[in-house]
């Protein structure tokens, strides 16, 4: 069985821990960190039982890591490994205690996720209700590819969050207009918005924005751009010709 | 989305339960922070904030729970999340919140929870 993925940088940790598989492992980590990375990914899809020798596995992966000073983090960790971390007080090794960016949602990659090719357009007023009338059409459009529940609520959640930023920041009057459109492919989906407001760099947020902070010092606003960030792969974004903003969000649905 | 209306109700001397409906999110999330606020003000140490039926939680509702649980906390209590719907448990995990508020399972374990 082939433990490395098709990434110098990422290594899957096998389901079955006989010596061989163990061995193979290690010695792909060993390979991968001659190179010095600044950082590693552990690929844990192929996790679908965790025991404490795999536990094991990622504390040895971990330090060795420590030792040539590269960062480490764990990719399609399911909530049930996250939760045993956290429980053994060793999530924080791999997610944020090395420098490398935190888990994101967007990397619980859902299983069995197979979309297909499809794509959905709508124009909307820059208006709140305008907002929710096009999410519900977007929720339809969801619907139809047969997304698991998780992921819809991941990708309404990006719908809604950057539209109504737009509406409540980019200065557009109730007659202007946004227009939005879904991109969905085997691969990934795209959610491009276009508006001609005050322009705005939404990519420039930050993904390990910390909410916990946030709350100790009572703020009250701010969250939904930190959301957006972690929910997707990718923002990008593009001031066109006639002051048009494009932003680009893109989710994967796999690796 | 349309707006959900707070609905309020008195569990303890010191503990009231708050139940945002369908929706937390820019049309209703001032009305939690205002509901909270003035129940703190009112005397209630403990609110049980009841997410059963929740479909939806943006980031002003986020907010409306970050931005006043501190409040609750300096005095002795705290904001309790009780039934809450997997796909908002599964935002509030991603945005490193699952174990900085407190999370219970049902009403009956939240109200434990504030009873210490």
């Amino acid at each position: 069985m082939l433990t490395e993925t098709n990434s110098s940088r990422s290594i899957r940790i096998p389901q079955d821990l006989s010596d061989g598989e163990v061995r193979a492992f290690l010695a792909n980590v060993d390979r991968v960190l001659d190179n010095r990375p600044p950082g590693i990914v552990l690929e844990c899809v192929a996790l679908e039982q965790v025991v404490s020798s795999h536990i094991n596995l990622l504390w040895q992966a971990y330090l060795a890591c420590k030792e040539s000073g590269t960062g480490i983090k764990l990719k399609n960790a399911s909530p049930g490994l996250v939760r045993i971390l956290r429980v053994l007080d060793l999530y924080d090794f791999f997610i944020e205690g090395t420098g490398t960016s935190k888990i994101r949602l967007a990397d619980y990659v859902p299983e069995e996720v197979t979309a297909r090719s499809d794509s959905f357009r709508c124009d909307f007023p820059a208006t709140a209700e305008a907002v929710d009338d096009a999410l519900t059409g977007f929720l339809a459009f969801l619907d139809k590819l047969g997304l698991p529940e998780i992921l819809k609520f991941e990708l309404r959640t990006v719908f809604y969050e950057t539209a109504m930023n737009i509406v409540d920041h980019s200065g557009l009057t109730s007659d202007c207009t946004i227009g939005f459109e879904a991109r969905s492919n085997p691969m990934k989906i795209d959610l491009v918005f276009r508006d001609q407001g005050k322009p705005f760099d939404l990519s420039r947020g930050k993904v390990d924005f910390d909410f916990k902070a946030a709350a100790r010092r009572g703020q009250k606003r701010g969250f939904g751009i930190a959301m957006i960030r972690r929910l997707t792969n990718e923002v990008a974004y593009e001031r066109m010709a006639k002051d048009t903003n494009v932003l680009t969000l893109t989710r994967n649905w796999g690796i | 989305m349309e707006k959900t209306t707070i609905t309020k109700r008195n569990i303890a001397d010191d503990v009231i339960a708050l139940c945002p409906g369908k929706t937390l999110d820019n049309s209703n999330a001032h009305d939690m922070v205002d509901a909270i606020v003035r129940a703190e003000q009112s005397g209630y140490r403990f609110i049980v904030v009841d997410m059963a039926g929740l479909e939806f939680l943006s980031s002003a509702g986020v907010g409306s729970i970050l931005s006043t649980v501190e409040l609750l906390r300096e005095k002795g209590g705290d904001i309790v999340l009780c039934n809450v719907p997997t796909s908002v448990f599964h935002v509030l995990e991603v945005l490193d919140l699952s174990e900085y508020l407190t999370i219970r399972t049902t009403e009956e374990d939240a109200v434990a929870a504030c009873n210490g």
